[in-house]
């Protein structure tokens, strides 16, 4: 069985399990057919659907009704549920793009809400703030620097956490 | 093989009687079968939610292939032990399938006292391990037991097949080459700590796993250390620090998907190669198993009628057809695997015992799994029989049996006693499974005939003594002792001292032997030999 | 008069297919540039020639006048067409184009000077009598420009004067936020148009954004090509645009478009142009500005109208007078485009990069789907976040807004995020199509455009076809007996 994650709710997982007469997801089988390089055919709620599919790496894009749904496949053995790296006091690139001004220093306490660095993408300029109070542990990027989508940005310990 | 051409007639009043009986007996093993599977008290299972822990059934749903068949074995193992609610002996054992291929699950039942092994659980972990050993299949062991059950440690500890014999057959296994996962969904202690750490892989769940051979109790009494449980052997100290575990989970579904990966890198092995082809259904219908075989095993019935709705499209080519009638030997296939059939129909004679033996050596020779399909009171008695060697007879049978390297499988249909158990391949004589039917009967003789016997020695002693006994007196002494023996005698009794490997609804024989007889051709069939036979 | 023979297109993507499309038609060769980051676009396929630039980033190539130009003439050029954004607004580069001796498919750069910057327009459409929102530009007097901002009053819009494209704007509501809308507004212009001057004029609020397209030529003539109302706008940028504007009295919008018309005239107006209004509640206007250059949007008008701008504005360039006169302009039925973008809709709008991996265009009648990509083509970060544009003509808006829906709906691009189904959520809403549009639309419609939360037995097909699809997930094969035994029990 494979492990398949929607990519925007990472937190639940599902077990798939491709068969000859129908593919099991989390125990149900459900049944579909391919109808051309790209496109499957299933059914919702009696009527049938099409749908449109394409693989890369570790991620599926499917399509259905105009809706496109990023699907990742998980390996079980690497990874973990717990947060992405980091924990709660880190925040993570929403979107690739250059740091333009770090507004804190490692060392420094910042309490909820405080501006700690503005990053800019595509002409966009956001203001990352610290998601709870806490001491500055890591400042990874320097202004200028630039990165990818979900790179750490900056991350905040609080007292209960080791180093 | 041509099809059995059955005379049953279902509209008979016998039939009509056998099926209303049979049915009865079914419907109350289904209902001690799913009291034994899914009544829980509340508390436990309340104890499990707030421990985050799934029940050892939604944990085998997670581990094994979706819409793929499980043969549960000793579901009612300590049905009529400890006061009757340690269900199955607090573990769950069975074969699954993961990746197309055939496991063995050992699970301990946390919502059953805690996963505590009493003497019969660690008799049932013995026994799963056996089958293991036997058949070459790979096991999972889900582990999450409170320990021994330390009232009852002399039972479960000390003997040779007590609990040191699961770690004994862990090695063994490992020796073997077949693997083993371990799943650590709980606490592991003491002796239990050897499970995970023999497995070739072991996986432990954060927060509840914990393996250590002293509880943070046992390692404050002894040093005076105070240690919490994560601490002494958590999931991220055995799989950062020590080694003791290799993969740590978030959770028990984590856990799962971690587990069925280990397994998919493990290498299939080629399988034991018989006669198979596909299968095909029964012509008969095996609902009308209900209404041939009577709930009193004293009354005679025609086991060709049994056969003919097990094997594949009720065909069987019965082997000397007119020779030792009261031994029926034939080939058939049960779900495409040809096999050879031994039932009995009437007590063993010379000749019976001899087609059986002669029968057996053809299925052995030409590596043709045989199952026994038991209905026996035992061999026949008497002076005539004996000047003819019925037992050199008997004896070549259960030579000739034991010699035999194909695996075997029996099914007692109806009575099983005496030596007739023997010779039809009991349990003590390595066949790969054996089953019970829910009327059937085990023991050394029937109760009537034990509590007739008793009775007769205690009333002549009583005559020896000028006592005579009315008809009370001899009832006051021969009722206990038939009361006690068909207790004993009961398919239940048999079960919950794990006798056999489980009751079955009549229906499901064919579905558990294809499956028992399709599991057990991972192990390679052994070189033919046998001792020496009193001809 | 001079006939085009050759025409250098200063531009990329779908505007330069576009553009590559109705140049073939009228007998002219094309060239095309392409850069070591733009290899993939479809126009670079079906362009006669294509030249490498060069520059770093990759956008600064398309800014780069000198090597524009240099491309264009190594490559015998005789003609540039800048398309829309880059240069094509940029008067040192219409007036360079003119002194190399090529045509510039375009306005002369004097009017480009006088019409491109805001702040010059505003004044120059102050005299010819449009009607203007107060304002208060830095240049009079930056010491005392916030002073005189605050005197507008408030809602305040604070832009760069030499913007465009909804870009370098921030709103200040009230005085407390004036001095930082003014602090990232600057530092924004400045950081994207290289000009951090600034502009502050009244918002007007839950205005409808009404544009009129403009054509004139260098014998004087000028006409109008109708409205469009580009009202449903994210972080002041359009995303959805229809012709004609539903719901605008035909008084008003003749208004508009005759005030536009004079505008255009009295700047001695050249090739295509679009004059941008803002309409207020009580059905108010106020010029906002002047798009010296062919828009993103101009499908819409040729679909209602049945013109092709890129052929009227080679004749312009080539010195023609306009084919038709006002009166001979015909409008049909009902357009609308949708602007395909890059980006995450549902999570802020945040852009996103990727690889096209599969393309589905729609089509149908009544549909046009210009699209800048092509399938295997990577999405990145250096380029503008559209990928294509999907316009569709019904006989009236009702039809129109059907045939969009089905339109969007076949869309694909899968391996990137892009916002067809955001853009289908808003098609769906009943206030757009009661044509209750205005620049408020998707904040206030917030939270109703939010995606539907997926079913279970959806999220069990998608899971299930995901898996199929996934080249590296091997089917299980169970082994009989169990593949019949099924989930059987004892």
């Amino acid at each position: 069985m494979t492990t398949l994650q929607f990519s925007d709710t990472p937190d639940t997982r599902y077990q798939v399990q491709v068969r000859s007469e129908a593919v099991y997801v989390d125990g149900t089988p459900i049944q579909i057919r391919r109808s051309a390089a790209g496109s499957f055919v299933g059914t919702l709620c009696g009527h049938t659907e099409r749908l449109r599919a394409v693989a890369h790496g570790d991620t599926i894009y499917v399509q259905l009704r105009g809706r496109s749904i990023k699907v990742n496949r998980i390996d079980p053995t690497r990874a973990t549920i717990s947060g992405a790296a980091g924990g709660a006091g880190a925040s993570h690139a929403p979107m690739p793009g250059v740091v333009v001004s770090v507004l804190v220093a490692v060392g420094q306490q910042a309490k909820k809400g405080d501006a700690l660095l503005v990053i800019e993408s595509m002409k966009l300029q956001m203001t990352i703030s610290a998601t709870l109070d806490g001491e500055v542990a890591e400042l990874p990027l320097a202004v200028g620097q630039t990165f990818q989508r979900n790179d750490m940005l900056v991350r905040l310990k609080t007292s209960g956490d080791a180093a | 093989m041509s099809r059995i051409i059955s005379k049953i007639d279902t509209t008979s009043a016998a039939y009509k009687k056998n099926h209303a009986a049979m049915t009865q007996k079914v419907k109350a093993l289904q209902t001690k079968v799913h009291k034994a599977r899914f009544e829980r008290p509340e508390r436990d299972i309340e104890r499990l939610h707030r421990q985050k822990k799934l029940t050892v059934r939604e944990r085998l749903d997670l581990l094994l292939d979706p819409g793929t068949p499980f043969l549960e074995i000793g579901t009612l193992v300590a049905n009529k032990a400890y006061g009757g609610d340690v269900h199955g002996a607090g573990q769950l054992s069975g074969i699954g399938i993961i990746h197309g291929r055939e496991v063995i699950i050992h699970a301990d039942d946390p919502s059953i006292k805690g996963g505590a092994w009493y003497p019969l659980s660690v008799k049932k972990i013995v026994r799963t391990l056996d089958i293991a050993i036997e058949n070459r299949l790979p096991v999972i062991h889900l582990c999450d037991s409170a320990g021994g059950f330390l009232p009852l440690q002399s039972d479960l500890f000390p003997d040779k097949h007590a609990a040191g014999r699961i770690f004994r057959n862990q090695c063994t296994l490992s020796k073997m080459g077949v693997p083993q996962i371990a799943v650590v969904l709980g606490h592991c202690t003491a002796g239990g700590a050897y499970i995970p750490a023999l497995c070739d892989y072991s996986v432990i769940v954060r927060g509840n796993g914990g393996v250590f051979l002293g509880g943070p109790p046992l390692v404050k009494a002894a040093t005076g250390e105070i240690v919490t449980a994560e601490a002494l052997g958590g999931a991220t100290m055995h799989t950062t620090v020590s080694g003791t575990c290799d993969y740590a989970a978030d959770d028990e579904p984590h856990a799962m998907a971690i587990a069925r990966d280990i397994f998919a890198n493990t290498s299939p092995i080629t399988k034991q190669t018989i006669d198979r082809v596909e299968a095909e259904e029964p012509f008969y219908d095996p609902k009308e198993l209900y209404g041939i075989v009577p709930t009193d095993w004293k009354t005679g019935f025609d086991m060709r009628e049994v056969i003919a709705r097990v094997v594949d499209g009720s065909n069987f080519h019965e082997y000397q057809p007119d020779y030792g009638t009261t031994m029926i030997c034939g080939y058939a296939r049960i779900w495409g695997c040809k096999v050879g059939i031994l039932a009995n129909n009437g007590v063993l004679f010379n000749d019976s015992s001899l087609k059986a033996a002669h029968f057996m050596r053809l299925c052995d020779r030409d590596r043709t799994p045989l199952v026994f399909l038991q209905n026996i009171t035992g061999y026949m008695v008497g002076r005539e029989y004996e000047e003819r060697g019925i037992t050199k007879d008997g004896a070549k049978m259960i030579m000739t049996q034991v010699g035999c390297t194909v695996p075997k499988f029996t099914v007692i249909v109806g009575g099983s006693f005496g030596a007739g158990n023997y010779g039809m391949c009991g349990r003590a004589f390595d066949g790969r499974f054996l089953w019970m039917w829910p009327q059937s009967q085990i023991a050394v003789m029937g109760a009537e005939q034990a509590a007739n016997t008793l009775a007769d020695v205690k009333i002549r002693q009583l005559q020896r003594k000028g006592h005579e006994l009315d008809a009370e007196q001899i009832a006051a002494i021969r009722d206990p002792v038939l009361a006690s023996f068909e207790a004993e005698s009961d398919a239940y009794h048999s079960t919950s001292e794990m006798w056999d490997d489980g009751i079955l609804d009549p229906v499901d024989t064919r579905n558990t032997l294809g499956m028992a007889i399709v599991s057990s051709l991972n192990a390679p069939f052994g070189e033919m030999g046998y001792g020496v036979l009193r001809l | 008069m001079t006939t085009i023979k050759k025409l250098f297109i200063a531009n990329r993507a779908e505007i330069a297919l576009r553009i590559v499309r109705t140049a073939r038609r009228m007998g002219i060769a094309t060239v095309v540039p392409m850069h070591s980051q733009d290899q993939f676009g479809p126009a670079l396929t079906e362009a006669d020639e294509t030249i490498e630039i060069f520059g770093t980033p990759a956008v600064a190539a398309w800014l780069d006048i000198p090597g524009m130009i240099r491309a264009a003439t190594d490559t015998g050029c005789d003609a540039i067409h800048p398309g829309y954004g880059f240069l094509s607004e940029n008067a040192a580069f219409a007036k360079a184009v003119a002194d190399a001796g090529l045509i510039f498919v375009g306005p002369p750069a004097s009017v480009i000077e006088l019409m491109g910057d805001k702040i010059t327009a505003r004044g120059f459409a102050v005299t010819q009598g449009m009607p203007v929102t107060p304002s208060a530009d830095e240049a009079d007097d930056p010491a005392t420009f916030e002073k005189r901002a605050f005197a507008v009053g408030f809602p305040l819009l604070v832009k760069g004067a030499a913007g465009g494209g909804g870009k370098g704007m921030q709103i200040a509501r009230k005085a407390d936020d004036l001095a930082s809308a003014i602090s990232v507004a600057r530092s924004e212009s400045q950081r994207y148009f290289g000009d951090g001057r600034l502009f502050a004029e009244r918002f007007v609020e839950q205005p409808r954004h009404i544009e009129v397209q403009v054509f004139g030529d260098i014998h004087g003539n000028v006409i109008h090509l109708g409205e469009r109302e580009c009202s449903i706008q994210r972080r002041f940028q359009k995303l959805i645009e229809e012709s004609p504007a539903p719901a605008l009295p035909a008084g008003l919008r003749d208004r508009i478009c005759d005030a536009a018309v004079k505008l255009a005239t009295a700047a001695k107006y050249v090739n295509a142009g679009t004059v941008e209004c803002i309409v207020s509640p009580n059905g108010e206007f106020f010029f906002l500005e002047m798009n010296t250059r062919l828009q993103v949007e101009h499908p819409v008008t040729e679909m209602v109208t049945g013109l092709d701008l890129v052929e009227l504005q080679l004749r312009v360039a080539q010195g023609e007078a306009l084919p038709i006169k006002q009166a001979d302009v015909q409008f049909s039925g009902h357009a609308i485009e949708c602007r395909i973008l890059a980006e995450d809709a549902d999570a802020g709008f945040v852009p996103d990069t990727g690889k096209v991996l599969l393309l589905d265009s729609p089509i149908g009648p009544g549909v046009r789907f210009d699209c800048g990509v092509t399938q295997g083509a990577p999405v990145t970060a250096d380029f503008d976040s559209m990928l294509a544009k999907l316009v569709v003509h019904g006989a009236d808006r009702t039809l129109a807004i059907s045939r969009m829906r089905s339109a969007l709906a076949q869309t694909a691009m899968l391996g990137v995020t892009i916002n067809n189904d955001f853009l289908s959520r808003v098609l769906h809403h009943p206030a757009f199509a009661r044509g209750e549009t205005d620049t408020g639309f998707l904040e206030r419609h917030k939270a109703e455009l939010e995606p539907a939360v997926l079913t279970e037995a959806e999220r069990q097909l998608l899971l299930a076809v995901a898996a199929s699809a996934a080249p590296d997930i091997a089917t299980t094969r169970i082994p009989e007996p169990y593949a019949s035994m099924g989930a059987w029990r004892n």
